[in-house]
């Protein structure tokens, strides 16, 4: 048994004491709101600095939002399928199917804000594009996150 | 098996190479049209239309897999509980494909960019992209189903 939560395997870590205080509704909430409002400041932020390196610095608070994020439904979307059980599968699916016509046109969105409407170098499309690929790698995380009850045991 | 009948059905190897023929024809069409080679001898409405009637042929020639094509689009209460279960399984696969082919495209267009295959997007560059979501976004789940399941007939 180690301390560093990083340091064992996912499923330890999705399931790790140390993450509990991310798993109540209201928390897991305020996860998936900070997540959106990155996606927002993301495009606005590379219009108005004009700096293109600003996903990098994004970067960081990203992938802190998206673990805890992960964390709080305890690794549902992100745990490969032979480390859930049954009734986890279940639900996981069950939100992958509800979600697949956004999810297709998020990732088309991506494709064309980055593609096409940012071949004449506009930033703000970029930045969009980005933030959309991202919203459609996320959203069956998100829906997970707001939408899950408490867990019986929380206080 | 359910309500969805097994009837004329072709074995798992014949679905198979239907659907790679499909999805291999349909990219290289598209990426023929995409590179600009025929802009200058067809006019871009022609290739547009080709390529939908292609798009459409494509989503014909999987639908005429019917058990699975049903199987893929029917509503629940047709289906048996074993058959939603697989249903929502090639649900998520598929949302997880199509943001990766998605994900992979962005990274084929920048290299396709800066190599100068495609020099502008136009009109039919943008309609291949369109029926290409088209056919795939739409037939992904029943082809995944197609690919995945083992008929009796295979055993």
């Amino acid at each position: 048994m180690t301390d560093d939560p990083f340091a064992q395997p996912l499923r330890k870590t999705m399931n790790d004491p140390r993450f509990d205080w991310t798993r109540r509704q209201s928390v897991r909430r305020l996860l998936v709101l900070a997540f959106l409002l990155l996606l927002v400041v993301q495009p606005v932020a590379m219009s108005l600095l004009n700096l293109f390196w600003v996903p990098v610095v994004l970067l960081i608070p990203f992938v802190g939002i998206m673990g805890s994020m992960n964390a709080s439904i305890r690794g549902l979307s992100e745990l490969k399928s032979g480390d859930l059980d049954e009734r986890e599968l279940v639900t996981r699916d069950r939100v992958y199917a509800t979600l697949y016509w956004p999810g297709v046109f998020a990732g088309v969105a991506s494709a064309v804000l980055m593609g096409p409407l940012s071949a004449d170098g506009h930033l703000a499309m970029t930045g969009a594009g980005i933030s959309m690929f991202f919203l459609a790698m996320a959203l069956p995380t998100i829906w997970l996150a707001w939408s899950l009850p408490d867990e019986p045991d929380t206080d | 098996m359910g309500n969805i009948s097994a009837s004329a059905e072709l074995g798992q190897a014949s679905r198979r190479i239907v659907i790679a023929l499909v999805y291999v024809g349909y990219g290289l069409v598209a990426f023929t049209v995409a590179s600009e080679k025929f802009d200058h001898l067809v006019l871009p409405s022609i290739q547009t239309l080709v390529i939908g009637i292609l798009a459409w042929l494509g989503v014909w020639l999987i639908s005429r897999m019917s058990r699975h094509w049903r199987w893929g689009q029917a509503p629940d209460a047709m289906l048996d509980e074993r058959e939603i279960a697989v249903r929502l399984r090639a649900y998520y696969l598929s949302y997880v494909l199509f943001n990766s082919i998605v994900f992979l495209s962005l990274i084929a267009l920048s290299f396709v960019t800066d190599l100068k295959i495609m020099t502008e997007i136009g009109y039919s560059q943008i309609s291949a992209v369109l029926w290409g979501v088209f056919l795939v976004g739409w037939t992904l789940p029943s082809a995944i189903l197609a690919w995945i399941d083992r008929a009796v007939s295979d055993e």
